[in-house]
């Protein structure tokens, strides 16, 4: 007999119950086994490798709820005014994991692209996503992958079709509004894009009223050959809420997968970015920040698979802690034996505002080719002496020089996003993030 | 300010025992050292393990993971392979002998 995790256990008990898509057997099978796995596996603790850093006490002590479709509502206002200035998208928006259609743009798809909230696309199409859902996050992947594939509400599916350039954007706006109790919001995201094909994939996590809930997500990208996929993942949850996502893309020949992953909110996160370069001339990009204070603790961990020669990745990651913030970076490299003559770079540099702050970042390689160049490189510092004095002796006083330095340094990380409304509006919330945000402002 | 959170009563944590309280989700470890309580963060400074679990040694902690050794009254990491100190927390003892702990950083 398999013995049950008594967290998992209890997690099975409170969010059992019908979903859309339990009438095709395909589904209803899958959840099942999913749930098996989760109750053989439970959540990760910090005994595993992959965890130790990150203790998830904090949420397995709680009992998130399963949250109610009937209360997915927000203010329209509020939703409103998430929008990204100057920028058109076909905009879907979800409240606690549940698509709130009244939120969302009427007319979702354009010339060569579909998008449908996931329970509708297993209420009219089911068998098209048979070889899909869950087809690149594997259940076993962890206990947060297994729980999402048992109990996801919903999500959203995306196809774009070969040779589309969408030109618009897709946004998916996931919002977190306090809703009685705690509840475990789980979307899952399901993008094909088409060979040849060009899209962008905002996922944009949002806090509202301080929510104490949890966001469980799971995102699966198909890249076929020629594709090109930018993402933009944007986690702005509570200060009191809690995020887990993991990511994962194949990429086929010649494709491009660009990710960008900003994170500023959450008490505790961790997000998973995994790709596999599947097939010669695929090509990644890997860009992402971390901007923590309070007692934020912030977990990333990537993983770049070359599987195939020929094949490019870049990854660039920053991070700045103040406080008592805890961030984690861990990115994972690997290169099959037969993967000859790829590339690969990572750097992770962060900056330390205060004693109490703390970085553990570390890079794994793994190579089993010879012929290849890889390069990685890690820092931890604070902020350059030389570059303050320099601006201090232009007249700039110590305090602005400080924010100033900080806000090019995270600038580095946004300078590589292509959409400019975006960035424009990105750079808000950066400088807001930083200690010395009104002196900023005086000259940017 | 924070709020005062309860171990236990005093009789029930001897000598050279502790407890493990989840402080507004931070794992803090309360002691006794001869009737005086001490409290430090459930976090070896050396790579993260928990410090409960370990043995106590004059007055220390023992980490059970690598044995780094932390002194209890002042959090300080004594032995290598930790270098750095562990948090430490305010305690008090109520009329009733219910010992109290709290987290003041975020006050
Ligand atoms: S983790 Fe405590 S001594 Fe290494």
């Amino acid at each position: 007999m398999s013995t049950v995790d008594p967290i998992a256990e209890r997690l099975i008990e409170r969010l059992g119950g019908e979903r859309p898509g339990d009438s095709v057997d395909w589904i209803a099978a899958l959840r099942s086994r999913a749930a098996e796995r989760l109750a053989a596996l439970g959540l990760p603790h910090t005994k595993i490798e992959d965890w130790k850093y990150t203790s998830l006490k904090p949420i397995t002590k709680r009992d998130f709820a399963r949250p109610d479709a009937a209360s997915a509502t927000a203010d329209a206002g509020a939703v409103e005014a998430l929008r990204i200035p100057g920028l058109e998208t076909h905009r879907l928006v979800f409240v606690n994991g549940h698509f709130a259609a009244a939120l969302s743009d009427r007319d979702l798809g354009a010339q060569g692209l579909t998008v449908k909230s996931l329970a509708a696309a297993f209420a009219e199409d089911p068998e098209a996503l048979r070889d899909r859902f869950a087809a690149l996050a594997p259940i076993d992947f962890s206990g947060f992958t297994a729980l999402n594939t048992a109990y996801a509400d919903d999500g959203a599916v995306i196809r774009v079709a070969p040779k589309t350039q969408v030109e618009r954007p897709i946004e998916l706006v996931f919002l977190s509004t306090p809703q009685g109790q705690p509840v475990m919001a789980q979307p899952r995201v399901i993008l094909d894009a088409g060979h040849h094909s060009e899209v962008t994939l905002i996922e944009h996590f949002v806090g509202l009223d301080d929510a104490a809930n949890l966001t469980n997500a799971v995102t699966e990208l198909k890249i076929d050959v020629g594709a090109q996929v930018t993402h933009y993942r944007l986690q702005r949850e509570s200060r009191k809420g809690f995020h887990i996502a993991s990511i994962h893309a194949e990429q086929a020949e010649n494709s491009r997968y660009a990710s960008h992953n900003v994170q500023i909110g959450g008490q505790l996160s961790r997000t998973d970015i995994n790709t596999a370069l599947n097939a010669e001339g695929a090509d990644t990009l890997f860009n992402g920040i971390y901007l923590l204070n309070g007692r934020q603790h912030s977990d990333t961990h990537t993983r770049i698979n070359h599987l195939a020669p020929h094949t490019y990745s870049e990854e660039s990651y920053r991070g700045i802690l103040n406080d008592h913030a805890r961030g984690v970076f861990n990115g994972r490299v690997y290169v099959a034996q037969n993967a000859q003559q790829i590339q690969a770079y990572q750097q992770n540099d962060n900056l330390l505002l205060s004693g109490r702050a703390e970085i553990d970042t570390k890079p794994e390689l793994e190579i089993y080719a010879d012929d290849v160049v890889c390069s990685h490189g890690a820092t931890i510092g604070r902020l350059d002496d030389n570059m303050l004095f320099y601006l201090r002796s232009r007249g700039v006083d110590e305090e602005a020089a400080r924010g100033l330095l900080l806000y090019a340094f995270a600038e580095g990380t946004v300078e590589k996003m292509g959409l400019e409304a975006l960035r424009t509006w990105l750079e808000g919330f950066v400088i807001d993030e930083l200690p010395q945000a009104e002196r900023v402002r005086e000259f940017v | 300010m924070t709020d005062w959170v309860d171990v236990a009563h005093r009789d029930e944590i001897a000598h050279k025992e502790y407890r493990v309280v989840d402080v507004d989700d931070v794992e803090v470890v309360v002691f006794n050292l001869d009737g005086e309580f001490y409290a430090l963060e459930d976090v070896c400074t050396h790579d993260g393990a928990e410090l409960s679990g370990g043995h106590v040694e004059d007055e220390c902690i023992v980490c059970p993971r690598h044995g780094a050794k932390f002194s209890i009254r002042s959090g300080e990491a004594l032995t290598p392979p930790a270098y750095e100190a562990t948090e430490t927390f305010p305690v008090r003892v109520t009329e009733d002998g219910t010992v109290q702990v709290r987290d003041p950083r975020w006050d």
